[in-house]
């Protein structure tokens, strides 16, 4: 498992790395929206293979937190920078 | 390890692949609706896997709640936030002056 475990990590830095270039270089903000959601969708999931690798499963709610908090985060960036800010 | 462990480990390394696909994705497109279509893999596929995989790892009624709110709530709330940024992305597109500068004739 802890194999597994070090594999599902290793993708995940690889796409988080990507996910964060996209985040620094994105031409628009809505890019930079959209970059963030995603970042916020991986550490769910890298919550969540922490708790499954370490039996561990007292961080149930900050996939809750996170999820909501992704949402607002792009929501409000949505609204902003919907017209202007090229 | 029990057939239950296998699938779990499993559908973590599915939703580790969706999220590098999507990283791949985010870089190597060029619109934003495009990234997008990228960056919503492990958005709702990816972080379902993982929520079934933490089910499939301890299945009872109790961790069974939580994770379903999790994901009911991650489903609902990532489709109306590309709602929104597609809204914004396509209004600000179809409104900003074409390329070429004139209509293709094709007669």
């Amino acid at each position: 498992m802890t194999a597994v475990y070090m594999v599902a990590i290793g993708l995940l830095s690889c796409g988080a790395a990507a996910t964060l270039f996209r985040l620094g270089r994105g031409p628009s903000m809505l890019d930079r929206a959209v970059a963030l959601d995603v970042l916020t969708a991986m550490a769910m999931c890298g919550t969540g293979a922490f708790a499954v690798v370490m039996d561990d499963y007292s961080d149930l709610p900050i996939l809750l937190v996170l999820s909501l908090l992704g949402f607002v985060g792009s929501v409000s960036l949505a609204r902003f920078f919907s017209g202007s800010s090229r | 390890m029990s057939a239950l462990d296998v699938a779990a480990a499993a559908c973590l390394l599915l939703g580790s692949v969706l999220a590098l696909a999507a990283g791949v994705g985010l870089v190597r497109f060029r619109t934003t609706l495009d990234r997008m279509h990228a960056g919503t893999k492990p958005q709702v596929l990816g972080v379902l896997l993982v929520l079934l995989a933490m089910w499939l790892h301890r299945p009872t009624w109790a961790t069974a709640g939580p994770l379903l709110l999790a994901g009911f709530s991650q489903v609902i709330t990532v489709s109306v936030a590309a709602y929104m940024v597609a809204r914004a992305s396509y209004a600000r597109g179809s409104s900003a002056p074409p390329d070429d500068g004139s209509a293709p004739s094709d007669d």
